[in-house]
This record gives C-alpha cells, sequence and structure tokens, in this order.
C-alpha cells in the first residue's frame, strides 16, 4: 500500500493471450512523481502488465483505474490523450523515416503545436545525439540510438504516466546506467511517474521506489525497491 | 572460415565500418563487443548480405559472398540471429522452426503442387523439429503461437531456427540481452553444445559475464573499427577497454 495519491490502480487484473492467463490476478499501484519497477522471470507476465494497461491486450477480468477514472476497456489513443505513453520493448521506431521524421509523428497526438515544439526540444536536449541526427534514417541508427529515440518519441507527449519495457535492452554496460539515470532525471525535472519493467534488476532497482516481483503470473513481492538490496532477500522472490 | 578484407559502410555520412578486416576460424567462438554504434550489427549484417558493403569483400571459405542475398549465403551454410528477433508471430513455435530447415520437397513449385498429405520428409523434419526444440527447453511449447513466447523463449527459439538451418556458422545478436537470468544459462549451455559439436559461433553481447564463460576470442569495436582482438582474459582486462566500455 501506498501513502502518496495514485495515479495508475491495478486491482485483480487477470490477462493472457487465446485460453491462456498469463496474469492470475496482480495488484499494482503506481503513485504520483513515483518510479515503480516491475521485475521477475521472462514469461512472468511483466511485459503482458505494460500491454494491458496501456489498452493494447483486453483483461479477462479485473479493473484499471488511471488517475481515479476506471478505464476498462482502454484504447492507446484515449490514454496518450490522458499523458499515458508507452515504450515498448525492443527499439520500435520507424525505420524508413528520419529521426527528425519519427519525432514528427510521435508529437502529432499533440493539438496545441507550441506544446509539441517544446516537447521536440526538450526531447533533443535530453538525447543531444538525436539532435544531430534528425536527418538520418531511423533503421541505420545502432540498436541504444534507436532506444533513445523510441524513449524520446514517448516524452514529446509530456506523459504523467510513463510506461518503460526494457529501456536498458542493447545497451551497453556504460549506457545501462545512463539510461536508468534519464529515467530517474525524467521524473525529477518532469514529474512524471514511472512504472518501469527491467531485466538489469540491481540497476532498476537502485532508481526504484518501490518494486513488484513477478512470478509465473502472481506477486511474490511487492514493497519498497531498498529492501531488496539483500541478495538472500531477492533471491527468495526472484527464484 | 567466415571472413572480411577492407570492409567499409557509411550510413548517410556516418561511418559504421572502417576498413574491417577478421576472420573467424572453424570452431571458435569469438564474441564481438563494443559500445553502442560502434558496428557490431552492421558487421554481421554485411557477413550475412543483409547490408552491401561500399567496399570490401567477405568470403566464406574459399567462396567470394560480398553482395550475395541473406538467402544464399544460408544456404552455404552461414546463418544468424537478431536482435529484433524477426520470428513468424503467428505461425506456432513447430512451425517456425520447420520453416528453417534447407532443401525441403515444397520449395520446389512442381512437388509442392503435386504433394498430397505429409511426405516422409515432413515427418521426419517434424520429429526432429520437437528434438531441436527440446534441446532449446521449448518441446512443452511446440504448439504455442511463437508471438505468445515470452521475451528470452523467443530468443531460444531463434537459436533453435539457426540450429534448424544446419550451418556450421552462426552469427548472433545478443542472444542474452533482456533475458532473465536462469534462461540465459540456458541459453549459454545451448551454445557451449553448438561449440562442441563443432559450430563456429560469433556473437554480438553486451553481458560481460555471458562474453567470459562462452567465448574463446574477443574482438573489441569502437566507432567502426577493431580496436582490440585476443584471448578474453587479456582483453577484458586491458585498461583502455575497460574504460571506454565496461
Amino acid at each position: 500500500m501506498i501513502a502518496r495519491e495514485r495515479i495508475l490502480s491495478v486491482a485483480g487484473l487477470v490477462v493472457g493471450y487465446e485460453k491462456k492467463p498469463v496474469l492470475k490476478g496482480v495488484n499494482v499501484e503506481v503513485g504520483v512523481g513515483e518510479i515503480v519497477a516491475v521485475v521477475g522471470h521472462n514469461g512472468a507476465g511483466k511485459s503482458t502488465l505494460l500491454k494491458s494497461i496501456f489498452g493494447l491486450l483486453p483483461a479477462w477480468s479485473g479493473e484499471i483505474v488511471i488517475k481515479g477514472v476506471p478505464r476498462q476497456p482502454s484504447r492507446p489513443a484515449e490514454l496518450l490523450r490522458l499523458g499515458v505513453a508507452y515504450v515498448p520493448q525492443g527499439n520500435r521506431v520507424f525505420g524508413d523515416l528520419t529521426v527528425g521524421e519519427n519525432l514528427q509523428v510521435a508529437s502529432s497526438v499533440l493539438s496545441d503545436q507550441a506544446v509539441a515544439k517544446e516537447g521536440f526540444d526538450r526531447a533533443c536536449d535530453l538525447f543531444p545525439i538525436l539532435g544531430q541526427r534528425l536527418q538520418q534514417r531511423a533503421s541505420t541508427l545502432s540498436g541504444g540510438e534507436k532506444q533513445m529515440l523510441a524513449l524520446a518519441g514517448a516524452l514529446i507527449t509530456r506523459p504523467r504516466l510513463l510506461l518503460l519495457d526494457e529501456p536498458s535492452l542493447g545497451l551497453g554496460p556504460k549506457l545501462v546506467g545512463q539510461a536508468l539515470e534519464t529515467v530517474r532525471e525524467i521524473r525529477s525535472s518532469w514529474q512524471t511517474s514511472i512504472l518501469i519493467v527491467e531485466q538489469k534488476v540491481r540497476d532498476v532497482l537502485r532508481i526504484s521506489d518501490r518494486a513488484y516481483v513477478f512470478r509465473n503470473g502472481v506477486i511474490s513481492y511487492s514493497g519498497p525497491a531498498g529492501d531488496l538490496a539483500d541478495d538472500v532477500k531477492l533471491k527468495s522472490v526472484f527464484l | 572460415m567466415v571472413s572480411c578484407v577492407d570492409v567499409c559502410k557509411a550510413f548517410d555520412g556516418v561511418v559504421a565500418l572502417n576498413r574491417v578486416s577478421v576472420s573467424f576460424a572453424p570452431g571458435q567462438v569469438c564474441a564481438v563487443i563494443g559500445p553502442n554504434g560502434a558496428g557490431k550489427t552492421t558487421l554481421l549484417n554485411v557477413l550475412t548480405g543483409f547490408v552491401r558493403p561500399d567496399s570490401g569483400r567477405c568470403m566464406l571459405g574459399s567462396t567470394e559472398i560480398t553482395g550475395m542475398t541473406p538467402n544464399r549465403i544460408a544456404s552455404q551454410g552461414l546463418t544468424r540471429t537478431f536482435q529484433d528477433l524477426r520470428l513468424v508471430r503467428r505461425l506456432s513455435v513447430l512451425e517456425n522452426v520447420l520453416l528453417a530447415f534447407p532443401h525441403q520437397d515444397g520449395e520446389k513449385l512442381l512437388r509442392a503442387l503435386l504433394r498430397v498429405g505429409l511426405s516422409a520428409q515432413d515427418a521426419a523434419l517434424m520429429t526432429e523439429a520437437g528434438e531441436i526444440l527440446s534441446t532449446v527447453s521449448l518441446g512443452e511449447s511446440k504448439q504455442e503461437s511463437a508471438g505468445d513466447l515470452s521475451y528470452g523463449q523467443q530468443k531460444l527459439l531463434t537459436i533453435a531456427f539457426c540450429i534448424a538451418s544446419r550451418a556450421n556458422t552462426l552469427l548472433l545478436d545478443e542472444p542474452v540481452s533482456g533475458v532473465d537470468p536462469v534462461t540465459a544459462e540456458r541459453v549459454l549451455q545451448v551454445l557451449a553444445d553448438l561449440r562442441t559439436q563443432g559450430k563456429t559461433l560469433v556473437f554480438v553481447e553486451h553481458d560481460i559475464s555471458a562474453v567470459r564463460q562462452i567465448a574463446d576470442r574477443v574482438l573489441v569495436m569502437s566507432q567502426g573499427s577493431v580496436i582490440a582482438d585476443g584471448l578474453p582474459q587479456e582483453v577484458l582486462g586491458r585498461p583502455d577497454i575497460l574504460e571506454a566500455y565496461l
């Protein structure tokens, strides 16, 4: 249970693919301004949780409440306008478009052009390499640069709630730390609440306020991220 | 042996490979490491025909493969995996593996038209596909849609493709990235088994513990060039490599 105001409450969520349930009744909360980590094995249901919150996978049962309003079923476009952004796993960018065009597409959801321009500029400030490569086709970026572009696209919409699926995927050892520091910076300078799925468990726990450990579609731990710093405790809930 | 000589490639003016010359000996397990944007994946793309180099040559044994299409290179025994996996998500896990076997009866139009039901070859390949899936711990998931597997399981499936392709040289792009520790151990065990079968493995990876575990050679790239090449214990202990990358 969290003390602060909640931006997201997921209660009793059951969801899966075809007839196979992946999440078997999970409860997840994110407070305003919090960074909340979701960790666990591949197949535990972490990415499924994010997809379901963002309306990409219909819930079989349970409730998803965003900013106090039940959102079931929810539509991604609606959620974007509400201030929810989702960065899926695996560098999803438009490869045939340039970096600049990718960012323009991301900002097209905003009706106010001044706000869109400001978001564009701030994203380029946060990731200067993108600002230098606005004319480069996105397919020719490295994996790490594509990851930055995907994140920048989400940030342009000035989200209140950011759903991040493995932002460190494909990044070199030095960049992993930097990427997660950027996540912390987004929270502090943009006041964004963040629900982050990550396989680099120790790194993500270092920047998170609270954590959930998923195991086979249920939650084996929920509580302060710092409490999992102890190896024995982490192994007992993770393995 | 797979090799390239003086290979250059630039994208929209950004140099990705700058006169790279490397060769990978049969049976070798070589890790390619380096910062993002160093040119590691581009090297794999050039060797497998997905990207044509601006200059330089690529060889597989004594055959020049520069400019060959990826399918022709694969048919010569050089296959690969991708960072973005590239599965046929709506097909079952078993069907995905069946697609990877070379020289199937159904590849020829006339034979495909004349076929009725399962051929003896189909039945044998289905059995073999099942065995390969068991090897990579996906035996129980063979009827599931590939798109419904977890990310780690999908990575194992892409390695199953490589095994089914019967290629002798496998280029793997980040085989354990995004994979949980238990599944990563499984992936590394599968790769170790492939090494004992005499396969040549070249893998791009950021997970240095995985590199230490199975590589017998490490190649370090930075800004499109090879900046170090040698035994893992030598290369990974160099102060300049530690500073630049680790």
